[in-house]
């Protein structure tokens, strides 16, 4: 009896000694390593480095191979060059705009709603608006509507290309009333920098996204009420050190020597005076302009990262006067304004030869001509952006870039394999590569 | 009453017996073990009578007893000896160690000794003579092919390299797969930190610091059942090791010391009839046969070297840039290239050697009356098979102390200390990988050269790196704005660059100390309290001179300082009593915490101010060029548990356990409970007197055991956003202001523990008087509620959440079965055979398509509904309805744009087949390994098609008709071209560079392709050894002389191609199956000396 008291009593004590314990757990679930929030001027940027990471990496260079500005000359990007891509190479370009850009603008909006910013929450929709236009841009419909609020939408459903394009629409107009005259060095950090204010920015974007919708009328209001001047571009900013150098001088350069060319492509030929393609609006000031653009390594012809575009810390327009004032030009001569076309193209041509210093005559051009000058002068002067990409499929290739391989040039970015693998409302059947898109139809 | 009789009727025959012959005479001898050592306190019995002794402390006996009696030998552990009394009056006996021994124990999972025929699961133990002989310098490898139910795989051949270890199949996604190991009641870490990138260097595995001579058994615990009173953290099996400890008896000193040479096992062909350079085609010469030489070009498409003038190449000596190597050896731009030596070869030859590796290892073992201790040390020294800095040094120290303090109170301590350095090599997906560098390399271009000083346009580039892409060397400018050198250097490392001027140094300390008292309180119940600490540190530093490729460039350094520590403190009581005649029953009650601690604080500084000097330390960059990161997690569990068994009429076995446990990581989830059930029936004593079968045992056990998620995965956090895309270009945030942002995965306030429920069923048989043993478990596990990132729609605001999601089965059958076919006195002959077979399936994945485990873009390893775990997902060409390819204009066929699986790394089922044959003095063993139906992506077969440098690439052919190429360009009928023709359907087409550079290569979007079966047999060991004859070395004072010779990997039979299928790129990772320019395997050749006093 003694001993089967002794035994109950242990047991007693350990099981007290086990419930006690429960504390020794307790509260060891903090994470040192991360914080568990922070303040809407803090998260902003990092919205920024996304639109940066959007208009100038991987999407970037995808869009310069497919409309034949650059060459995949090496390893994977040879077969890019054959436009024969996957779905899974579009993953990280859709993840990094989503994750690491709209949805951190969106908490910058909540954030500095609720702290009565509305100068932030303005800069926050700019970018919100930019990231999402361009994703529509590049795949068609995306979710947009639903799209940042995992807790009632898990897997959100896509909204039609236009759609999202009036939306973004209505996210500037919002951004240009909270912005008021704000310059935009306002929260741009060492991102950032123009000397225009953000509502010149927002009307830019607003032209730039009617011109895709093809409401030119629209575009053309827009586009005179954006950025007026060529230091009102709004650029990102680099330095040397590594990770915030200019990012197409990081693939060329520090990750994938050899990948991204100019070998032969279009945008060389154009440019170059020896072969037999030649503009449609004569440019002695181009052979400036090459060598700016381009280089020569072991025998072929690459992208100039040594003291040219992609150097090490040039910048990288993100929206420019230059784009402005031909957006302008392009919606002017579509409206039949011809004169405001000319005046568009040629102060664009006047800035240009002072840039580099060069010849570049002004346009005399009327009509159809006219308009093809302006899209190929666009072609050229947005080398790595993703605009002439977009032109050229909402023109129907009116500028006659060869494509690669065959006939075509891919109409879209192909469905990530990631949201193919998590969301089922996915559009099915899957568009290929040279399906087109809605507003392009 | 039936067996009593038989025994006085015996005892009366006997002494009829007795009495008919009494011609008595005294009989002596010594008894000693197979190694030659005496056996005290062995049994010596005359058959039949109670005249009997036992051997004194140098294994002599002595006793009287008649001519024609039968004396029989015996020893717990030892195969029992008999032998009948002929003239002679001195009978000297060996006994030979019975793996299959009656009283053979295993360790449970709280360390406590067991009979196998008492235990109900399917517990194997591996023991210290069979680990001995694997000569491995990892304890991890040496247990490979020892057991069923066990799978092991090394990360590489490279010194110091670690393992994969899995029992069964994979259970978890994020959980480890390591099993958890207990070693003298501690818990102590197997970690292989970055175990799952793709590049890197060959990970170890923090098990192997352990010196495998210390090791007296392993005991494989495979079942949940087994495990279960470690509930969270045991549900990949435990491993319980014991080491060796201070016997009772004199003083023994055991020497070991071994000669081991490595040998490259696989190796990749490299085609050796085209230079460097590209098609002539490319140039719009209408010839497909060969084509032009390029330096620096990173093809092997050039022309054919034997048509070359030979002799030097033909330079420009006026050139304002030249290389000169440090052996004095000037390389001036090539205008012709003329030289037609073909370097593979000599190249080889230039970066592999033998390796060598030297083991020292010294045990002594005392006692005294109240206490016995072990002290060894050892030193493993290896230098691994490429020229340059690649070697591991393992020294240990080991203190095991036994004290008896009083009649009731004992301590039991056991401490170790293991200090690692190792330099390493980078591996992998990596431009400054070895392999990478080696296999890209043209045939005709010379690497020896790979060091020297650069001259261009006036300045001088000391230390500059030549490789293949830059001929001439890495040179710099100085950038007077930043104040820093920019370097251009090749794109990928000359190999003998990486292994000798990239440093990639690594040290460990660590410590181990597991003190345990234990009082007995009663006869029959005794209280344990054990406390255990492991602790290590283990520092990285890599050293990259400017000049170096990718990330390398401008110079690199790199420091990690990772440190660990595990806290183990459990306390229980153990009791047995006798309820009846028929029932007795044992309990267990106890209490344990668990307290694991991590960190690691990293620092990497790039562009070096002052490139010029080795320095390994920081402050040689401008502070933009230098980043550190932290990362700390503290976990605990806090648990009581109880075990019950009742033995009921010697027959039925029965066994609970609970658990109930509080885990740190879920502090929602509340009380954990697992509970777990096994019974048995012994079933031998109903065939008493059968001929046949000599033990017989069926048991089933239930069992529960969890995984708790990583550390902090309950909430969504916030931390400066460094964001890139997948091709390494990116933006650091702290360059651009430090903007915080939202993580990109989702913490889950909800979370619980994955379960695993598993029941298993088993047989335990013995043959023909034990000399045939089988074994046999039927096992089938369900993990649920498996806790993943969930790859989420990136459009809802993250790219992952944290998840309790996936279920996973894993089903299978273990057997073992052993046989001693001759047991004589001078001559046995063993054989053991295992058989394992784990189908696995991920059930569910919540709706979520899949999640990649490791590897690729383009190809992974990965889990994802209905399919294998760990299956193979990558590209695939686009197929009709009927399975034809979809062609293209040329007739070749198409990518298809989604990923689709392509291979199941996981073997249809692994054996192996041991023996070992003693004759006399001389022992010779052999282990042979199989693994069948496992799948392989050889990525690096895909990359040397790219480049022109698999022999694949080097054929030539002659066009039957006007052939198309994949780029469209015509071959012209009759006409010679490098490829060969091959109808995808479409008609005859021409399989050239174009082909191999797009989808018909490793850089295509296509890796189908590259799926190959990767199974394998293999020589794993094969031992011969010899012990010295007794005369000989007593004199000396020795007890025991023996030499053997092992021969690890010496065979291998697979048709994979270029490397050892038992490799894994992303080393002891999840992932399984992948390979890519990974360091090699190798083969061993060990010769031993081991010396007793």
């Amino acid at each position: 009896m003694r001993k089967i008291f002794k035994k109950h009593t242990i047991l007693a004590i350990l099981l007290s000694v086990t419930l006690a314990c429960e504390n020794y757990t307790d509260n060891y679930n903090q994470d040192p390593n991360a914080f568990g929030n922070a303040a809407p001027e803090l998260v902003i940027g990092q919205a920024q480095l996304a639109w940066i990471l959007l208009s100038s990496s991987n999407s970037a260079r995808y869009a310069g191979i497919f409309m034949n500005q650059f060459t995949g000359s090496d390893r994977q990007y040879i077969t890019v060059n054959s436009y024969s891509v996957t779905a899974s190479e579009f993953d990280d370009m859709w993840d990094d705009a989503y994750v690491d850009g709209i949805a951190q603008a969106d908490i910058t909006v909540d954030a500095a709603l609720e702290n009565e910013n509305l100068k932030l929450a303005g800069v926050a929709l700019i970018t919100k608006a930019v990231l999402l236009a361009e994703v529509a841009a590049l795949w068609g419909d995306v979710p947009f509507t639903e799209a940042n609020d995992a807790d009632q939408f898990y897997t959100p459903a896509y909204d039609s290309q236009s759609a999202v394009f009036a939306g973004v629409q209505d996210l500037l107009d919002t951004a240009i009333d909270y912005v008021e005259d704000e310059p935009a060095s306002l929260y741009a950090g060492n991102r950032l920098s123009s000397t225009a204010t953000w509502a010149e920015i927002a009307h830019s974007l607003k032209a730039r996204y009617y011109l895709i919708t093809k409401e030119y009328d629209l575009a053309l209001t827009e586009a005179q009420n954006g950025i007026s001047t060529l230091d009102g571009s709004l650029v990102s900013l680099h330095t040397s050190s590594t990770l915030s150098e200019n990012l197409y001088y990081q693939f060329i350069v520090d990750q994938r020597d050899g990948y991204l060319t100019a070998d032969n492509s279009y945008l060389f030929q154009l440019l170059d005076s020896t072969d037999n393609v030649d503009r449609l609006l004569e440019t002695p000031g181009d052979t400036e302009r090459a060598a700016y653009y381009f280089s020569e390594s072991g025998g072929t012809d690459v992208l100039n990262t040594t003291d040219g575009v992609f150097a090490e810390t040039s910048s990288f327009n993100l929206i420019s006067y230059y784009e402005t004032k031909l957006i302008e030009a392009e919606a002017a001569i579509r409206e039949g304004q011809t004169t405001i076309a000319q005046d568009a193209l040629n102060s664009v041509r006047d800035e240009l030869a002072l840039e580099y210093d060069a010849m570049f005559p002004q346009t005399t051009s009327t009509g159809d001509t006219l308009l093809q000058e302006i899209l190929e002068e666009k072609y050229i002067t947005l080398i790595g952006e993703l605009q002439p990409y977009h032109d050229i499929r909402r023109t129907n290739n009116l500028l006659g870039v060869p494509a690669k391989t065959g006939t075509e040039i891919p109409q879209r970015f192909l469905y990530p394999q990631n949201e193919i693998d998590t969301n089922p409302n996915v559009p099915s059947p899957l568009p290929g590569l040279y399906d087109v898109t809605e507003v392009n139809q | 009453m039936k067996k009593k009789f038989s025994r006085i009727l015996t005892l009366l025959l006997a002494f009829i017996v007795h009495i008919s012959y009494a011609q008595e005479k005294t009989i002596s001898g010594t008894v000693i073990d197979s190694y030659g050592l005496p056996l005290p306190g062995a049994t010596v019995l005359v058959k039949g009578t109670s005249t009997g002794t036992s051997t004194d402390f140098d294994g002599k006996y002595s006793l009287t007893a008649n001519v024609g009696e039968t004396i029989v030998f015996s020893f717990v552990g030892y195969t029992t000896k008999e032998v009948i009394i002929a003239t002679s009056s001195t009978i000297n006996v060996t006994l030979e160690e019975d793996a299959e021994s009656l009283d053979e124990v295993v360790l449970t999972a709280l360390g406590l000794e067991k009979k196998k025929d008492e235990d109900l699961s399917s517990t194997s133990i591996v023991k210290v003579n069979q680990l001995q002989k694997s000569g491995e310098s990892g304890l991890l490898q040496g247990l490979s092919g020892k057991t069923s139910g066990l799978n092991i795989t090394r990360n590489s051949g490279d010194p110091g390299s670690g393992a994969y270890i899995q029992i069964r199949g994979q259970n978890t996604i994020l959980g480890s797969s390591s099993p958890l190991i207990v070693l003298d009641g501690a818990i102590i870490s197997n970690n292989s930190v970055n175990l799952s990138t793709t590049s890197g260097v060959s990970e170890q595995s923090r098990l192997n610091d352990l010196n495998p001579e210390d090791i007296e058994s392993i005991s494989v615990l495979k079942g949940a059942s087994a495990a279960a009173i470690y509930g969270t953290g045991a549900a990949n099996g435990v491993l319980v090791i014991q080491t060796k400890r201070g016997k009772k008896g004199k003083m023994t000193v055991n020497y070991k010391s071994s000669v081991s040479i490595d040998v490259i096992n696989r190796e990749w062909d490299k085609q050796s009839t085209y230079g460097q350079g590209y098609p002539k085609i490319w140039d719009g010469i209408d010839n497909f046969e060969d084509g032009i030489w390029l330096g620096n070009y990173a093809l092997s498409y050039g022309d054919k070297i034997a048509n070359r003038s030979g002799g030097p190449d033909t330079v420009n000596t006026n050139s304002s840039e030249f290389f000169v190597a440090d052996n004095g050896t000037t390389y001036y731009p090539i205008l012709s290239k003329n030289d037609d030596t073909v370097y593979n070869q000599i190249n080889r030859d230039a970066i592999f050697q033998n390796g060598l590796a030297l083991e020292n290892a010294l045990s002594i073992g005392f006692s005294s009356e109240k206490s016995s201790t072990y002290v060894s040390i050892s030193r493993w020294d290896q230098e691994g098979i490429y020229k340059g800095t690649s070697d591991y040094i393992r020294s240990t120290i080991k203190l095991n102390n036994d004290t008896q303090f009083s009649d009731k109170l004992k301590m039991r301590m056991s401490t170790q200390y293991s200090s690692i350095k190792s330099n390493r090599v980078q591996t992998g997906s990596n431009l400054n990988g070895l392999y990478l560098g080696y296999l890209r390399n043209p045939a005709d271009f010379d690497f020896r050269d790979y060091k020297g000083t650069n001259f261009r346009d006036g300045i001088t580039t000391p230390n500059s790196h030549r490789g293949y892409r830059q001929y001439l060397g890495s040179y710099r400018t100085f950038d007077a704005e930043s104040g820093t050198f920019a370097y251009d250097s090749p794109t990928y490392n000359n190999p003998l660059w990486t292994t000798n001027q990239q440093l990639n140094l690594n040290t460990v300390d660590r410590f181990i100390i597991s003190p345990e008292f234990n009082y007995k309180l009663s006869d029959n119940i005794s209280l344990t309290g054990r406390y255990s600490i492991d602790y290590y540190q283990d520092v990285r530093t890599n050293y990259w001179p400017g000049g170096s490729a990718s990330d390398g460039t401008n110079g690199l350094y790199s420091e990690d300082r990772i440190t660990e520590s595990n806290e183990n403190y459990n306390f229980f009581i153990n009791a047995s009593h006798e309820l009846s005649d028929a029932i007795s029953m044992t309990w267990i009650a106890g209490y344990q915490v668990f307290d694991n601690k991590y960190s690691r604080l990293s620092v990497q500084e790039t562009n070096f101010t002052n490139p010029d000097e080795v320095f390994l330390s920081v402050g040689n960059s401008t502070s933009e060029n230098s980043t550190n990161a932290q990362s700390d997690t503290n976990t605990r569990t806090s648990g009581a548990y109880a075990v019950v068994n009742f033995t009921l009429w010697d027959e039925l076995l029965l066994e609970a356990t609970a658990r109930g446990e509080y885990v740190s990581t879920l502090p929602n989830a509340g009380l954990i409970f697992y509970p777990s059930v096994s019974a048995g029936w012994d079933f031998s004593k109903r065939l008493e007197g059968s001929d046949i079968l000599s033990f017989g045992k069926i048991r089933a056990s239930y069992g529960e055991v969890g995984i708790e998620p990583t550390a902090y995965a309950t909430s969504t956090t916030f931390s400066p956003a460094t964001i890139t895309s997948s091709w390494g270009d990116g933006l650091d945030g702290s360059l651009y202001g430090n903007p915080i942002g939202r993580s990109s995965l989702r913490g889950n306030p909800n979370l619980k523990e994955e379960r695993i429920k598993e029941y298993e069923i088993g047989l335990d048989t013995r043959f023909f008087n034990n000399r045939v043993s089988l074994s046999g478990t039927y096992y089938s596990r369900t993990s649920e509620d498996v806790i993943l990132a969930l790859p989420t729609s990136a459009a809802n605001g993250y790219s992952s959440e944290y998840r309790n999601a996936a279920e996973i089965t894993n089903k299978g059958v273990e057997i073992d079965l052993s046989g001693k076919i001759i047991s004589g006195q001078d001559f046995s002959w063993n054989m053991n055979v295992s058989f394992t077979k784990n189908v696995s399936e991920v059930v569910d994945m919540a709706g979520s398509g899949y999640f990649s485990l490791n590897g690729f873009t383009s190809t992974s390893s990965g889990v994802a509904e209905g399919q294998p775990f760990a299956v193979l997902r990558g590209g695939v060409y686009d197929r009709d309805d009927n399975g034809d390819y979809i062609l293209n204009e040329y007739g070749f066929p198409t990518a298809a744009a989604e990923a689709d699986f392509i291979g199941d790394p996981n073997p249809d089922w692994r054996g192996g087949i041991g023996t070992s044959i003693t004759y006399k003095n001389f022992s010779l063993s052999a282990l042979l390994e199989v693994s069948q139906g496992n799948d392989v992506w050889n990525g690096t077969r895909g990359v040397l098609n790219y480049f022109g440098v698999h022999p694949d690439t080097a054929v030539e052919s002659v066009a039957s008709q006007d052939l198309v190429n994949a780029f469209g360009d015509v071959i012209s009928a009759g006409s010679t071209f490098r490829g060969f023709e091959h109808d995808f359907g479409g008609g005859p087409v021409a399989v050239d560079h174009e082909w191999w550079l797009t989808n018909g290569g490793g850089f295509g979007s296509v890796s189908e392709i590259f799926i190959e079966d990767a199974s394998w047999a293999r020589l794993r060991e094969l031992s011969l050894s010899y012990s010295l004859p007794k005369k000989f070395i007593s004199p000396l004072g020795l007890s025991d002389v023996q030499f053997s010779v092992t021969g690890r990997n010496l065979f291998l039979w697979t048709d994979v191609e270029g490397f050892d299928p038992d490799n894994n790129l992303t080393g002891a990772s999840k992932g399984r199956g992948l390979e890519y320019f990974s360091n090699p395997g190798t083969k061993s050749y060990i010769g031993t000396v081991r010396l007793s006093f």
